[in-house]
């Protein structure tokens, strides 16, 4: 079920009643109806993803609870080993089990068959989002950093709250699973400013993302095609399309855990403001960056262990980083190419530089690299615009898209720089506006998006992954 | 959203609050809507587009059936009905009076805009038979397209309305919601509408013929498989149920089409079973002799001659 679905507001408004009459005080209750309602979201995809998720969900907290009672370090490392063979057993099979047995029969010319292709697996959505939030849990309670659950229902509702089930925030279980485990109370406020939240959410994906997407699917289809000013077009769509696509399923999520007296984590913070590289990944999907960080980086030496290892460690996150976007070589050369920007800020540039502008245009570049369908296209793509000849080709994009794209992009963009320390870019509350000056607000950004939206079933770009 | 933060409310509290703003909007936006249609140029990409003209004669045609009165022979269906079956061949069945015959296809029209047209016409018109135009792209989606034309096109009424929501398509909501601001205040009128099409001619009775020298051409056009949706399927089963119901025989029938659309959209004879579960249908593809690059002018549409080669194996099969 998508957020930009009738079916979705309808869900949201039946459990929103329900969820409050239940009582505040009645928190089994409330998480039932939660657990509830998160099933019929993501049954709705297909409801054959229901035992993928149920069985990670039994392993877990199985494993969570065994971990709990074991005292023997050899025991604890098994059921930890038990945990993460089937979750990322689970996702190498749907995910990845196709690309490597492709890839091992490409890179060795092999004329056989793998069998694979005749199994059509069909990728879970969202499991890549849930399998690590749920990993969380399990390492968190064998380092012991949090008490295992003892109750299944409050651990279901942790890994398959619906808000963010599909597309993250990733949470970890130190942060969200408490929130289950407690009374939850009705603040008015917060609800108001949730769906302020959720408002600005859409805007960002039906009016930003959603009109970018028409000229960057065009340029990146066919980027011969087209003069070199329009893949420049193209490529910036693109790079504002992600963001607003990502960020905005971001806000719709928290938002929407916001009227259930839920907090998630912040998952971007200005990104294309940032100043270098590193700054970069400390704004852009936040709840998945620091994931590796403190699952990946730091177990494998972090920085602790020399210059060259901590270059090697970070190089390792970022492909690893890569290939979780998906199962395909653009992918890993996206997260390989991150890589080196790191690695080479790190290394060459001067302590103290920062710059917006080449950390965007890097930023930017790389998204060439995640976009194409394949390396050779993306190869395709930035050749044709480096190449002189094709500057002088005219712009060939529809110029009143291009106006909406450009203006609404400007919007978005200055609203989140403004209001930067706020939660998200239509936080008027704290700038004391009377009543009808923030309803009148409501309704044109309502308005806006409505007439200028493309409200179509264009997916989240974050769903395939 | 909507309150100031310095009050507390109740969570039903806040949910009415929320619930005023909705209907503050609902009233607000159509004149939102109508202020934009009138004001920003149509050029500017947007989901308001009034458009000067309505596709396919809708207009026309729904104007022509309000008058017409008892009908012999109804034809239904899309753009393959209205341009490709001639009310006035079919009125000469040997061996009958000349029947009363009106085609009331209207663009992209899907089985959900057809369960509207039935609830407009049906008793006007009290067919005795109904050739019913059922070509697998009129089963898929909601008919976003057929419920602009008919948006734009139809006389205004809450029935219009419901239909048009569902569709769920936004530009057909807007030119309701423009309409019934619009009409009132004497801003629009559906006799503004202009009858016009590209070398085109409406004829009375619903047929719009082709006048142009154009001929398909082999690779001009793309096509892709086509999945008639159940929500379609169910619509097509229902209209038919109804019109047994009212009385007349129902007769299905898809129309000459070029051979690579043919063959490509669906499974012809799986599609075939299907559609014989609901009525007698035919497909008339490959029983009349037809050369895609001359009686054709694009992929789906027939030329004036193949039109009326058709529209007598039409009478023929089912109404001789």
């Amino acid at each position: 079920m998508s957020f930009t679905s009738l079916a979705f507001a309808a869900l949201l408004l039946v459990t929103y009643v329900v969820y409050w009459a239940a009582g505040a005080d009645r928190r089994r209750l409330q998480n039932g109806i939660l657990l509830l309602a998160s099933t019929v979201f993501y049954g709705w995809w297909d409801w054959r993803f229901l035992a993928l998720i149920a069985l990670s969900i039994l392993i877990d907290y199985t494993v969570g609870r065994a971990l709990g009672a074991a005292t023997g370090l050899r025991r604890r490392k098994v059921l930890l080993g038990v945990s993460l063979a089937v979750n990322l057993g689970l996702l190498g099979f749907f995910k990845y089990a196709g690309f490597f047995v492709e890839s091992f029969r490409a890179a060795f010319s092999l004329g056989i068959s793998s069998g694979f292709d005749m199994l059509d697996i069909v990728l879970p959505v969202g499991i890549s989002f849930y399998t690590f939030q749920t990993l969380s849990y399990t390492i968190d309670v064998y380092r012991r950093k949090l008490t295992p659950s003892n109750s299944l229902l409050d651990f279901a509702t942790f890994v398959s709250f619906f808000p963010q089930l599909v597309a993250g925030p990733i949470e970890r279980a130190t942060r969200l699973l408490p929130q289950f485990q407690a009374m939850r109370e009705f603040h008015s406020g917060e609800a108001a400013d949730g769906l302020r939240q959720m408002l600005w959410g859409f805007f960002k994906k039906l009016v930003v993302a959603n009109n970018c997407a028409l000229l960057a699917d065009q340029a990146f289809a066919a980027p011969e095609s087209f003069s070199a000013p329009t893949l420049l077009v193209g490529l910036l769509a693109f790079t504002f399309q992600i963001y607003a696509d990502f960020s905005g399923y971001s806000d719709i999520a928290i938002g929407t855990a916001r009227l259930f007296g839920v907090s998630l984590s912040q998952n971007f913070a200005n990104p294309y403001f940032a100043r270098t590289i590193p700054d970069f990944w400390r704004r852009w999907h936040i709840s998945l960056s620091t994931w590796f960080r403190d699952y990946v980086y730091i177990p494998l030496g972090g920085s602790r262990r020399g210059r060259r290892r901590t270059l090697i460690n970070i190089a390792i996150v970022f492909v690893v980083s890569g290939l979780w976007h998906g199962a395909a070589w653009t992918f890993v050369a996206w997260g390989a190419l991150h890589a080196l920007y790191m690695v080479l800020w790190i290394r060459l540039v001067p302590e103290g530089f920062a710059s917006r502008g080449l950390t965007f245009l890097l930023v930017m570049l790389a998204w060439v690299l995640f976009r194409s369908p394949d390396i050779a296209t993306a190869g395709q793509y930035v050749s044709h615009l480096v190449n002189p000849g094709a500057w002088s080709a005219r712009y060939q994009f529809g110029l009143s898209v291009t106006a909406i794209v450009m203006a609404s992009t400007t919007i978005v963009g200055v609203a989140e720089f403004v209001l930067r320390n706020k939660r998200h870019g239509l936080a008027i509350a704290g700038l004391a506006w009377s009543r009808p000056q923030r309803w009148l607000s409501y309704a044109l950004i309502i308005a806006f998006t409505l007439i200028l939206g493309r409200i179509s079933d264009q997916p989240f770009i974050y769903f395939q992954f | 959203m909507i309150e100031a933060t310095s009050t507390k409310l109740e969570p039903w509290q806040f949910l009415f609050r929320a619930a005023a703003f909705s209907g503050l909007f609902a009233v607000v936006y159509p004149l939102l809507v109508v202020a934009w249609a009138l004001v920003v140029p149509s050029r500017v990409y947007s989901n308001i587009h009034i458009a000067s003209a309505a596709r396919g004669y809708s207009a026309a045609r729904l104007a022509e059936a309000e008058e017409m009165g008892p009908v012999d022979v109804l034809i239904l269906g899309s753009s393959h009905a209205y341009r490709g079956a001639d009310p006035r061949v079919l009125a000469k069945a040997e061996g009958k009076d000349s029947l009363r015959v009106f085609n009331l296809g209207t663009s992209n029209q899907t089985h959900l805009q057809t369960a509207y047209l039935l609830d407009r016409f049906l008793k006007k018109l009290q067919p005795k038979a109904v050739l019913y135009e059922v070509s697998p792209d009129v089963a898929t989606g909601r008919g976003a397209g057929a419920a602009l034309d008919l948006a734009l096109s139809d006389s205004l009424s809450a029935n219009l309305f419901w239909y048009t929501l569902r569709a769920r398509d936004l530009k057909a909501i807007h030119v309701v919601l423009f309409r019934a601001v619009a009409e009132p205040f004497g801003l629009w009128a559906l006799a503004d509408l202009e009858a016009t099409g590209v070398d085109e001619t409406y004829l009375p009775g619903g047929y719009a013929r082709y006048d142009g020298k154009r001929v398909y051409r082999h690779g001009s056009e793309t096509f892709e498989a086509l999945a008639p949706t159940a929500s379609q399927l169910g619509w097509l089963q229902k209209n038919v149920d109804r019109l047994l119901g009212a009385g007349a025989r129902v007769y299905l029938y898809r129309a000459p089409v070029v051979k690579e659309v043919h063959a490509f959209e669906v499974d012809a004879e799986e599609y075939s079973q299907r559609m014989q579960a609901i009525a007698p249908y035919m497909d008339f593809n490959g029983r009349i002799e037809l050369i895609d690059t001359v009686d054709f002018y694009d992929a789906r549409h027939m030329r004036p001659p193949a039109v009326t080669k058709f529209s007598e194996a039409l009478r023929r099969h089912y109404l001789e």
